[in-house]
């Protein structure tokens, strides 16, 4: 007897459902939207296929060290043993922010950034931040990678969310869809769950599936492997909702097989760091350029929640700073003239207290920095609003305050990078309007 | 002619009909986590409504001695207040440390942790991986199906994530006396424990939630975990909060077309202000200055009552008989066990159930599973297993054991014996104080991590939400790795991988071994496939070396498997 389908058809009709059950929050978000309901035109990319890659610092990353308000005399008083030393001060070269402004500087461990910066690639968004968030990092990392602000009912991520609905770059239409979204990651983070295709890799170098349990001979052509043998199992006529899935992920797997045994070699002379997160931009990297249709890419970065010993310019965090400048200075070395399709965005769940504590950190904050870095941008620029640290405009009088809502950084990205059209945008980020008008603009 | 002896011997006696056997395997496949080896046809002799029947009266079967084991974890045999009083003393011992190490000169030594830190950080550590895998075992493991699938579906129901905070020392006390206890008993029962219990109340925020002439909170009240210094959470927020309220009507009770307005959400959250715990013991506790006691009104009645911890009980009272309540769980069971989409009519009988036993659990089970339609509708409603249901099915398809250690332990292909381990007392079991890395880390790798789901809604019971590229892989990846190394201490029976009868045909080995792993012959796709990979010869010669194990992967790796 075999068991009847679990028929595809359902989810064309319940497409236009899905958008009505967003309104109230519904239990299921936007589920079950698949891109083909839609019935989009696909949009046109000028130069290329566009890849939007979202680096995560897991751990709520000190903002106010990434770009430093040396021009605001609070901070000095704030900070008396981990703030950095004013560009025009007496501090040692290395002991002091690096220039971009009267008001700002960089960390000195963020040097290659400073190029991007004075190239006009890198834009930076102080002050961004969910509004509506706790100071809990599980809570608020959930709560940011859902795309919300308070409503913890989503099981759906925004990125997710965004593939499903954005129309898919017209050099994607012939290729498989299920390279469109990729973490370099053990497990799929929050933000790429959802009905929309997206896969976890941990390290491309060793994807596949486990040998057969008991080795056979094979002929000389080894077709008799798993994968062949899954794959049969998976050849359905297809409308089945796991056969599909299951056929998706296979051609998907081969995809990434066929591109982990070409030696890859960085271009332009870019090294990258040994570190993990340096490996998992060289695997974007080389999974951008094999052009398998990649949209959009995640990787994560740990080790930011600095109480206690921070340090300055030496220290935990200048280590982690180091990590991070070096993995996106080596990215947009290797990516050359492709970085003019590739935006880059870093994010945290929160910042830090603008006070140092008694530990010589920092604890639980508020608003934090983000980065926005690519051949597009419209870089050299300090965003945003600087809410200021005089204690009167610090946030319950002791955290940078918010004066961006970080779905509104995003927001931007959607719609000028990878081309969603503004109507969608509540689908990316319900319950929220964003600002037409008054965009952070790194994207013009 | 021993395996071909061990597993079909059942089919030489009288033979079953067809139906009943479809039947049995449907009823193993949703009141239960799947058939294991020759169930189906044993519990089609035995009758299918006589299987239900038992199931449904779980303390008539016997407690099954490896099941008794899991309750040896060390984690399951503290209190609730030892466990908690563990976790606040990790903490604190944690931070300490760290401020020890942040204050020493650099270049010094680090100073040895004190007497009793690193087993106190471990006790810790090990208490998630330990429930992970009592949950594991019993799923596998105990007769008593269907109170497990019941089980996980009311904690689903009533979700807490083990990574907030104090949850997770209260983890295992909530699953055992605000879950199971009363899964075949009232839910209003339920509800009240739930309502009650540190878990929930830390969860969604509850503890924190003030109103009316709240009194200056207590210092030093640890509530840490996350990471989080003492300065976030020494006091705790006054004012509102209206996360339990709005998810208990929402959620756990009402649902969300039951017509009450966001006045009711605030009401409702005012009315369990002062519900709070003793963070040292995590026991409940009524505060009465923190109580919002003005009079209220809930969806257009007044309360009575409105200055005592009465008042939140009389709420509950009137969700837990509320027909909008009925509905709401009668969907979502009828979710669990029958369709993803269940029709209407069905949906109102079973409310109807509900309502008329007086919110009686046993009652509502008997109406979904007695009711005419149970049978037509479920067979035509396949559902996807679910990450956890297809790794657990897996385990029972393939009678897996968890192997001893120890004096026990050993290489052959001797199926252990249970009777001789419990006898021995279960010291050298597998991973039961340690549980390995391996066998919770293949699980959890599927994607639906027990005890984390983060939204209170819990894991979605439409079983379409699963079917994913990526889920897909983690299965097929799954079922190979069991069948190859096993999963850590967690082996597949060995007769199942053994070598089938050489004088069978390759198409006959593949059909009986499909109706063993999937209780059914598979498809003819799956049957050409399974065929082909038992046809092959394996590259040892020697007789440990089962191409049987290839098929198996094959089996479970199939789309027929993954339905149910």
């Amino acid at each position: 007897m075999n068991s009847p389908l679990i028929s595809r058809r359902f989810f064309l009709k319940q497409g236009g459902l899905a958008f009505a059950a967003l309104g109230s929050g519904g239990i299921l978000g936007p589920g079950f939207l698949r891109a083909s309901a839609l019935a989009d035109s696909p949009r046109t990319s000028s130069s290329g296929r566009k890849v939007l890659l979202c680096v995560f610092q897991r751990g709520a990353a000190d903002g106010l060290s990434m770009l430093i308000p040396h021009g605001d005399p609070a901070y000095y008083k704030l900070r008396r043993e981990i703030a950095l030393g004013a560009p025009g001060s007496s501090s040692g070269s290395d002991e002091k922010a690096l220039p971009l402004d009267d008001t700002f500087g960089l960390h000195p461990a963020l040097a290659p950034l400073r190029e991007f910066y004075l190239a006009g690639e890198l834009a930076v968004l102080p002050a961004c931040g969910n509004p509506e968030a706790s100071r809990s990092h599980f809570e608020a990392q959930d709560l940011m990678e859902s795309g919300v602000g308070a409503d913890k009912r989503l099981l759906t991520g925004w990125l997710n969310r965004l593939i499903g609905c954005c129309p898919q770059d017209q050099a994607n239409r012939a290729t498989r869809s299920t390279l469109r979204a990729l973490a370099l990651a053990n497990e799929l983070p929050r933000s790429l769950q959802g009905p929309a295709p997206a896969l976890a890799i941990g390290d491309l170098d060793r994807v596949g599936l486990p040998p057969w349990p008991v080795s056979i001979k094979t002929d000389r052509n080894n077709t008799f492997d798993p994968a062949g043998q899954l794959n049969k199992l998976y050849a359905g006529a297809g409308g089945d909702l796991i056969e599909d899935a299951g056929r998706e992920g296979l051609a998907a797997l081969a995809m990434l097989e066929k591109i982990k045994t070409q030696n890859y070699q960085p271009s332009h002379g870019a090294e990258y760091p040994g570190h993990s997160f340096g490996k998992s931009l060289r695997q974007v990297a080389q999974l951008i350029k094999a052009d398998v249709g990649l949209e959009v890419a995640f990787v994560q970065l740990g080790g930011w929640d600095t109480h206690i010993n921070q340090g300055a310019a030496q220290g935990p965090l200048a280590g982690r700073l180091r990590e991070l400048a070096g993995g996106l200075s080596a990215f947009h070395q290797d990516l050359g003239p492709r970085m003019s399709d590739v935006l880059v965005l870093t994010m945290s769940e929160f910042g830090r207290t603008a006070r140092q504590n008694g530990n010589r950190g920092t604890d639980h904050g508020y608003g934090t920095t983000f980065f926005a870095l690519g051949g597009n941008v419209r870089g050299g620029r300090v965003l945003g609003q600087w809410p200021g640290l005089e204690t009167e405009n610090l946030h319950e009088g002791r955290d940078l305050a918010i004066t961006t809502d970080y779905r509104n950084f995003f927001a931007e990205a959607c719609l000028r990078h990878l081309g969603l059209p503004a109507t969608r945008l509540p689908l990316v980020f319900p319950g929220h309007t964003v600002p037409l008008n008054t965009l952070p603009g790194y994207l013009g | 002619m021993v395996w071909f002896a061990l597993w079909t011997s059942p089919v030489l006696s009288a033979p079953s009909t067809p139906s009943e056997e479809i039947k049995a395997l449907l009823v193993l496949n949703r009141l239960g986590y799947g058939p294991r080896p020759g169930e189906v046809q044993r519990v089609a002799e035995t009758g299918v409504e006589n299987f239900i029947r038992v199931q449904l009266q779980p303390a008539e079967l016997p407690h099954d001695k490896v099941e008794l084991l899991f309750s040896r974890l060390p984690a399951l045999q503290k209190s609730r207040a030892e466990l908690v009083a563990s976790f606040q003393a990790s903490q604190r011992a944690r931070q300490e440390r760290q401020k020890a190490l942040a204050s020493i000169p650099e270049g010094t030594e680090a100073p040895k942790p004190p007497e009793g830190f690193r087993a106190l950080q471990q006790e810790i550590q090990q208490l998630l991986p330990q429930l992970q895998m009592a949950k594991l075992g019993r799923a596998v493991l105990s007769e008593r199906q269907l109170e497990e699938v019941l089980t996980d579906f009311w904690f689903n129901h009533f979700n807490v994530d083990a990574r907030k905070q104090l949850v997770l020392p209260l983890l295992v006390d909530y699953e055992a006396s605000a879950i199971r206890a009363h899964v075949f008993g009232s839910f209003r029962e339920m509800l009240g424990a739930v309502a009650r219990h540190g878990a929930m109340l830390v969860y969604l925020d509850n503890w924190r939630s003030t109103g009316g002439r709240a009194a200056q909170p207590r210092p030093a009240m640890v509530m840490m975990g996350d990471g989080e210094s003492d300065a976030e959470e020494t006091v705790p927020r006054r004012g509102l909060n209206e996360n339990y309220g709005r998810e208990l009507l929402e959620l756990h009770t009402l649902g969300v077309e039951a017509g009450y307005s966001q006045d009711d959400v605030r009401t409702a959250a005012r009315i369990f202000t002062g519900w709070t715990i003793d963070p040292e013991s995590g026991d409940f506790i009524f505060r009465p200055r923190a109580h919002d006691d003005a009079p209220k009104v809930f969806m257009g009645q007044p309360l009575p009552d409105s200055s005592g911890v009465d008042e939140g009980e009389h709420l509950l009272d009137l969700l837990a008989t509320h027909p909008a309540t009925a509905r709401h769980l009668a969907h979502k069971l009828l979710q669990r066990f029958v369709a993803d989409t269940p029709p209407q009519d069905y949906i109102e009988r079973v409310a109807q159930a509900f309502l008329q036993s007086g919110g009686q659990l046993r009652p509502t089970y008997e109406a979904i599973f007695f009711d005419p339609q149970f049978f037509p509708v479920a067979l035509a409603s396949p559902k996807l297993r679910t990450p956890w249901e297809f790794a657990v099915a897996a385990l029972r398809a393939t009678d897996s054991q968890w192997r001893p250690k120890g004096a026990l332990a050993n290489s052959s292909n001797e199926v252990p014996d249970r009777e001789k381990m419990a006898a021995e007392g279960m010291e050298a079991v597998m991973d039961v104080d340690a549980p390995s890395r391996n066998s919770l880390s293949g699980i959890i790798a599927l994607g639906q991590p027990p005890y984390q789901c983060a939204p209170p809604t819990g894991f979605p019971e439409d079983s379409r939400h699963w079917a994913s590229a990526g889920s897909a892989l983690a299965r097929m990846k799954f079922a190979l790795q069991l069948t190859g190394g096993g999963l850590g201490g967690i082996q597949p029976g060995s007769a199942i991988l053994a070598t089938p009868v050489r004088s069978a045909t390759a198409s006959t080995q593949a059909r009986q071994l499909s109706r063993l792993i999937l209780g059914r012959p598979a498809s003819l796709s799956t049957l050409k496939v399974i065929e082909e990979s038992l046809a092959v010869a394996p590259t040892s010669k020697t007789e440990t070396s089962p191409p049987a194990a290839n098929a198996v992967a094959l089996l479970l790796a199939s789309p027929d498997f993954q339905n149910k």
